[in-house]
């Protein structure tokens, strides 16, 4: 599993419940744009995310709508699997949130 | 009967002098303005190669852009029509400068460009060569690397040319405006607009169109299916960095990287459709 990969299944994660969007991954992830939408398109394909449209009216929000992604509850599994076997040096990393971003409170 | 006299002259002398004082800073600011003319022409014949120049180039733009703006001002407000040669050459020099440094920063964001699809064209050579793909991958990779490569020049060079033009009416409508005493200094709002006009400056927080543009030549590139999906969520983020603040050089940065990556995501795309019709 690479990097990347790590990155973005540590931030889904972090709530498993919560719904997120693109941006909002790349900026927890700190990966660059671009680089997210092949992982998650991967991990749609796979079954361990899903996708949907924002339910709102674009012209009354006066903003495009956005496209949420969430684990599914089989993807939360298997990512935390997966993430416990990664050998790649994030492993030892113990917690990459925003939180911990800001060192000790 | 001597004061009664003294008066007029003495107003006469005031007034004589006021002249003086105003012909002598006229001259003045017509020494500087060809002291900067002399500066520009020397520093346009001067070699262009690298950008440290291009940004001094871009400082002498400024500092004479604004020069030219008193003195035609000046001319304007207290002078005679027999210096109007004076704006129309500070005009010139003006639009010089403007298309001077549009040049530069076209070239920046060439460079820029360059370097960001060499390197992400190394490492999709190196994923395909660790992944053991089959050759055609590599192959198409590159085409659309080249692909994206030559769309990049294509919008460079469009936006160097939309630049030149942008600022080049700026400035003649501002010069023009001046010229008639519709625009006086006294309006800061209007000159506010023109300068940032004639700087090519534009606020942050504007969805920009050629990012806009970027992100709708990388959704092309996906599967016909994926398409309609992936061009709203791409417009959706750059819709959200513009609100938050995210000025045109960064959105346009960020919709070339999801251009480069388009190909790696039609990659998992196709495989992803493939993987759901073999059982």
């Amino acid at each position: 599993m690479t990097l990347p990969v790590q990155l973005v299944l540590r931030v889904l994660l972090a709530d498993p419940a919560q719904e997120i969007y693109g941006l909002q991954i790349c900026e927890a992830a700190g990966l660059p744009s671009g680089t997210i939408h092949p992982i998650l398109a991967r991990l749609e394909g796979f079954g361990w995310l899903e996708s949907w449209w924002e339910d709102i009216d674009p012209a009354e929000q006066g903003r495009p709508r956005r496209r949420y992604y969430r684990l599914t509850q089989a993807g939360a599994e298997h990512a935390g699997h997966a993430l416990s076997h990664a050998t790649s040096p994030l492993a030892g990393i113990p917690a990459l949130s925003p939180r911990s971003a800001g060192g000790p409170a | 009967m001597t004061m009664d006299r003294g008066l007029p002259v003495g107003l006469d002398l005031t007034a004589d002098l006021a002249n003086d004082r105003a012909l002598a800073r006229a001259n003045e600011l017509a020494h500087n303005l060809a002291h900067a003319s002399y500066c520009a022409r020397d520093l346009a014949n001067t070699s262009v190669s690298t950008f440290a120049l291009a940004q001094a180039g871009a400082s002498y733009s400024d500092r004479a852009n604004n020069r030219a703006r008193a003195v035609a001002n000046y001319f304007d407000l207290d002078l005679d029509h027999a210096l109007v040669s004076y704006r129309d050459r500070a005009n010139e020099l003006a639009r010089d400068f403007a298309s001077y440094r549009a040049r530069a920063s076209a070239r920046a964001l060439a460079r820029a460009l360059d370097r960001v699809l060499e390197r992400d064209f190394q490492r999709y050579r190196a994923l395909a060569s660790h992944r053991d793909r089959d050759p055609a991958f590599d192959r198409d990779i590159f085409g659309h690397l080249e692909f994206a490569r030559h769309l990049g020049d294509d919008l460079a060079h469009a936006s160097h040319l939309a630049r030149d033009i942008e600022r080049d009416s700026g400035l003649i409508v501002d010069f023009n405006l001046n010229s008639h005493g519709h625009t006086p200094a006294s309006d800061p709002d209007r000159h506010l607009e023109l300068t940032a006009k004639a700087s090519g400056k534009r606020r942050t927080g504007e969805l920009a169109r050629t990012p806009v543009r970027l992100a709708g030549v990388a959704a092309r590139l996906l599967p016909a299916a994926a398409r309609a999906r992936y061009r709203e969520e791409y417009q959706g983020e750059l819709a959200e960095l513009a609100v938050a603040g995210a000025g045109r050089r960064n959105q346009f940065g960020y919709a070339l990287r999801l251009l480069t990556r388009a190909p790696l995501l039609r990659a998992e795309l196709r495989s992803a459709s493939r993987r759901r019709v073999v059982p």
